[in-house]
C-alpha cells in the first residue's frame, strides 16, 4: 500500500497519545485536552487514533456508530490501514467547523454535544492542505476514496473525487478504462458506431 | 485544469464547491448497508468469499457487486456482530492478477461520483468505457457548456465552434433522461439565438433547478418567456441578457439565489421579479445601470449591488446579514430626492453582520438632511464594516462616526480613502474636528483590527487614527496604507504620525500600528 507516500512522518505525529487501555465499555467517552470528548478509532493493523468527537461527526458512518452507543471503546475499522486512517483523521481535524455538515449536526444535536461547533468557511490554509492531501499517486488516492465511501464523509469524498476527476480529465477513453480498471466489452463495430454518434465530443 | 473556468461567470463548478454529496448517492449507500447487514446475519459472507475464489472468478458482475458491498459488510462487523471480515483475505487469496486488479477497483457509486464531476465533453466520452457506461452520462445532473468544459478544437473557426456547440447542447438535451439540476451556458455569442429559446423550453419542461446564461458579446440575449415558467428554479444567473417579464409571470417559488449582471430590465419588472421570489436569500446586481431598485425580500440574507442606479431602496429586508453596495458617481439622483439616508438603510437591515458601503454610496447616504449622533436603531450584530470614505468630506465623516457609534459589536473596520473629484466643497478642516470630538464611544471595545488604505491627506486621516487608538480598548492591529501616487515619500508621513501618536492617549496596551507597503 502506498498511501503513506505523501508523508507518513507527518501523519504519525497526529496520533495523539495512545488511548487508555482496559476501560470498561460503560465508561463515558474519553475526555481529551480541554475536557472535550474524544473517541478512539482502531485501524485494521491495530493502530489507535484519538479523534475529537466533533471531528468524527464528519463521517456519517462514525456518527451512526456513536449514536448507537459504539463510541465508548476503541472502534474497529478493519478495512482502513493505519496510514490511511491517520490522513483521514488529520483531514477531519483541519475541517472542523466546516459548514457542509452544519445542518446534519443540528439534526443530531443532543445534550449540547456540539456546543463548540462554530461553522466557518474553509480558509485558504485549509484549501492548501486539501491540495496537499490529495497530491498522491493513484493507489493512495483510491485508498482514500474507498475510505471516504466507507466512512460516508462528504468532505473527504468531495476532496478526493475532485482530485480523481482532475486526474482523468483529458485522458483518452483507453486511459480512463485503465485508470479505473474497467473492461471494454464493446465489439469494435459497436465502439466505432458510438464514436461516430458522439463525434462532437471528441477532439 | 479543465474545470476552473475563465471568469466568475463560466465555471461549471461554481455553486458546487462545498456542495454536499448528492443525496441519491448517500441513500444508495444506506440501502446497501441494510441489505448487506441482512446477508451478514445469515452468515453468507463466508460462502460468498469462497465462491469468488473458485467458480465465479470469471463473472465480472458478481465480483464487482462483492467489491462494491465489501466495505459495508465490514461496517456491520464493527458493531460487533461478526468478528472477522475476509476483505483482505479475499484480496490475498485470489490467485489471478485479473481478480486482484478488479478488487483494486473503486465502488461503482464512487466512480459515478467522480465521472459526474467531469466536464460535459469528458462525460460524454465515458459512454465508450463499457456497455454499462453507455447511458450513464445521460443522467448526469449538471450540464455546463463553456470554453473550458467544451473547448474549441485546434484550428476550428469561430463559426465551426459555435455550430458544434449548438449541436452538442441539442444532443445533450435530447438524449438526457433524468431531471437536470443545473444548466450553464457560457459563450461569446451564438449564430442562432432561437436555439437558446428551444433549450430553455426543454429545460423548463424538465424542471431545471439552476440556470446560468452568459453571452459576453453581441446584443443582449432577449430572454424567452419559457424561462419564467421554470417553477422549480432555485438559482438563476444571467449575464448580458434582456429581461422582460411576461404578464403571466407567477413568481419563482423556489428561487434562492439570483445573480444579474449587465442586465437590461425595467425597474418595474425588476421589482416584480424580486418580490415574486418569496424565499430569495442571495441577490446580486452587478454592472446594472439606470433603473430603480426597490428590494422587498423577507428571507434575503446576502445582497451585492454594484453599478449606477437611480434609486436604491431596501424596503423590507429583515434578515439581511451581509450587504455590499457600491454605487458609481453618477447614481442616486433620486436617492437624494427620496430622502433615503443612512438611518433608513440601517433600520431596513437590523440583523446585518457584514456591511460594505462602497463607491459613492456614502456620499449619497450622507447627503440629505441632518446626520444624527447615533442611528435610531443600533446595529448590534455588525461585525465587519468596510467603508469607502472621503476623509476630507465633513458629511461623510459625520456619517461614519454615527455608524461607528451605533455598532457596539464591531470587530473589524476597514476604511478606504476615496478621493471624490466631484466634491462640492473642501471641508477637510471641519472633517478633522469630527474625530477630535470623540464622545459617546463607551461600547467600542470589541474592535480588534482596523485597516485604513489609500491615505492621501494627512490631517483628517491622522485625526481618525488617533480617534481609533484612543477609543478601542482591545485593538490589536491598526494597518495603514498610503496612496503612493499622492504621498510618494512616506518619511514625512511617518514623522507626522510618530509625533501625533507619541502624544496620543491609547486605550489598548497591546495594539500595534503597521505601515503597509
Amino acid at each position: 500500500m502506498s498511501s503513506g507516500d505523501s508523508g507518513p512522518s507527518s501523519s504519525k505525529q497526529l496520533v495523539q497519545q495512545p488511548a487508555a487501555a482496559g476501560r470498561s465499555p460503560n465508561q463515558p467517552p474519553l475526555l481529551g485536552a480541554g475536557g472535550r470528548k474524544v473517541i478512539v478509532l482502531k485501524s485494521g493493523d491495530e493502530e489507535e487514533f484519538e479523534v475529537d468527537l466533533l471531528d468524527a461527526m464528519q463521517s456519517r458512518t462514525l456518527r451512526r456508530a456513536i449514536e448507537d452507543g459504539c463510541g465508548d471503546g476503541p472502534m474497529p475499522l478493519p478495512n482502513l490501514t493505519g496510514p490511511v486512517l491517520a490522513k483521514v483523521v488529520e483531514l477531519f481535524r483541519r475541517h472542523r467547523g466546516d459548514p457542509r455538515w452544519a445542518d446534519e449536526l443540528q439534526e443530531t444535536e443532543k445534550e449540547g454535544m456540539f456546543k463548540d461547533y462554530a461553522p466557518q468557511k474553509p480558509t485558504a490554509e485549509v484549501k492548501g492542505f486539501d491540495r496537499e492531501f490529495v497530491s498522491v499517486d493513484r493507489d493512495a488516492l483510491f485508498d482514500l476514496l474507498r475510505a471516504a465511501n466507507f466512512l460516508e464523509a462528504p468532505g473527504l469524498l468531495d476532496v478526493t473525487c475532485d482530485a480523481a476527476a482532475d486526474a482523468v480529465m483529458n485522458m483518452t477513453v483507453e486511459e480512463v478504462r485503465e485508470y479505473f480498471g474497467l473492461v471494454n466489452d464493446y465489439t469494435p463495430e459497436e465502439e466505432a458506431a458510438l464514436r461516430k454518434q458522439h463525434e462532437w465530443a471528441f477532439q | 485544469m479543465l474545470r476552473e473556468g475563465g471568469a466568475e461567470h463560466s465555471p461549471a463548478r461554481s455553486g458546487k464547491v462545498g456542495a454536499p454529496v448528492p443525496r441519491n448517492l448517500l441513500i444508495r449507500a444506506e440501502k446497501k448497508l441494510t441489505t448487506t447487514s441482512q446477508a451478514y446475519k445469515d452468515n453468507n459472507m463466508r460462502k460468498i468469499s469462497a465462491h469468488s475464489d473458485s467458480s465465479l472468478a470469471g463473472s465480472a458482475k458478481y465480483e464487482s457487486d462483492l467489491i462494491t458491498n465489501a466495505p459495508n459488510l465490514i461496517t456491520v462487523s464493527k458493531f460487533g456482530m461478526v468478528k472477522s471480515v475476509p476483505y483482505h483475505v479475499n484480496r490475498c487469496s485470489s490467485s489471478t492478477s485479473e481478480i486482484r486488479m478488479d478488487l483494486d477497483r473503486l465502488p461503482n457509486s464512487v466512480i459515478e461520483e467522480i465521472l459526474g464531476r467531469l466536464p460535459i465533453q469528458d462525460a460524454v466520452r465515458t459512454s465508450l468505457l463499457s456497455r454499462s457506461w453507455r447511458h450513464r452520462w445521460q443522467s448526469t445532473p449538471r450540464l455546463a457548456f463553456n470554453e473550458t468544459s467544451f473547448p474549441p478544437r485546434l484550428g476550428e473557426s469561430d463559426l465551426e465552434y459555435k455550430c458544434r456547440l449548438a449541436k452538442a447542447v441539442d444532443r445533450a438535451l435530447l438524449l438526457h433522461t433524468s431531471p437536470i439540476s443545473e444548466f450553464r451556458l457560457s459563450c461569446t455569442d451564438l449564430e442562432n439565438w432561437v436555439d437558446v429559446d428551444v433549450w430553455l423550453q426543454v429545460l423548463s419542461r424538465k424542471g431545471v433547478g439552476s440556470v446560468g446564461l452568459c453571452f459576453c458579446q453581441g446584443f443582449p440575449y432577449k430572454l424567452p418567456s419559457y424561462l419564467f415558467e421554470c417553477e422549480l428554479l432555485g438559482r438563476m444567473e444571467l449575464y448580458s441578457c434582456d429581461l422582460k417579464l411576461p404578464e403571466t409571470f407567477k413568481g419563482f417559488r423556489h428561487l434562492v439565489a439570483l445573480h444579474l449582471e449587465r442586465l437590461i430590465v425595467s425597474g418595474a419588472d425588476l421589482r416584480r421579479l424580486i418580490s415574486g421570489c418569496p424565499i430569495l436569500e442571495e441577490l446580486q446586481l452587478s454592472q446594472c445601470r439606470g433603473f430603480d431598485v426597490t428590494i422587498c425580500a423577507p428571507k434575503l440574507r446576502k445582497l451585492t449591488v454594484g453599478g449606477c442606479f437611480m434609486y436604491l431602496h431596501l424596503k423590507h429586508t429583515p434578515v439581511l446579514a451581509a450587504a455590499s453596495i457600491c454605487l458609481s458617481a453618477l447614481s442616486g439622483l433620486h436617492a437624494v430626492i427620496g430622502g433615503y439616508g443612512l438611518a433608513e438603510l440601517c433600520s431596513a437591515a437590523p440583523q446585518i453582520e457584514n456591511l460594505v458601503i462602497g463607491g459613492h454610496f456614502l456620499t449619497l447616504l450622507s447627503a440629505i438632511g441632518h446626520i444624527p449622533e447615533r442611528l435610531p436603531h443600533a446595529l448590534s450584530r455588525l461585525k465587519n464594516l468596510t467603508i469607502d470614505l472621503n476623509f476630507e468630506d465633513l458629511k461623510e465623516c459625520e456619517a461614519t462616526l454615527c455608524l461607528l457609534r451605533s455598532c457596539c459589536s464591531l470587530q473589524i473596520l476597514k476604511i478606504n480613502h476615496q478621493h471624490r473629484p466631484y466634491a462640492l466643497a473642501d471641508t477637510g478642516v471641519e472633517a478633522e474636528l469630527v474625530w477630535e470630538a470623540r464622545k459617546g464611544l463607551d461600547e467600542f471595545d470589541k474592535l480588534t483590527a482596523v485597516e485604513i488604505t489609500r491615505v492621501a491627506c494627512l490631517g483628517s486621516a491622522i485625526a481618525f487614527m488617533r480617534f481609533v487608538v484612543a477609543a478601542a480598548a482591545n485593538l490589536v492591529r491598526l494597518d495603514v496604507g498610503l496612496d503612493k501616487k499622492v504621498l510618494d515619500d512616506d518619511s514625512k508621513f511617518k514623522e507626522v504620525a510618530k509625533d501625533l501618536f507619541m502624544s496620543c492617549p491609547r486605550a489598548s496596551g497591546q495594539g500595534r500600528i503597521v505601515l503597509l507597503d
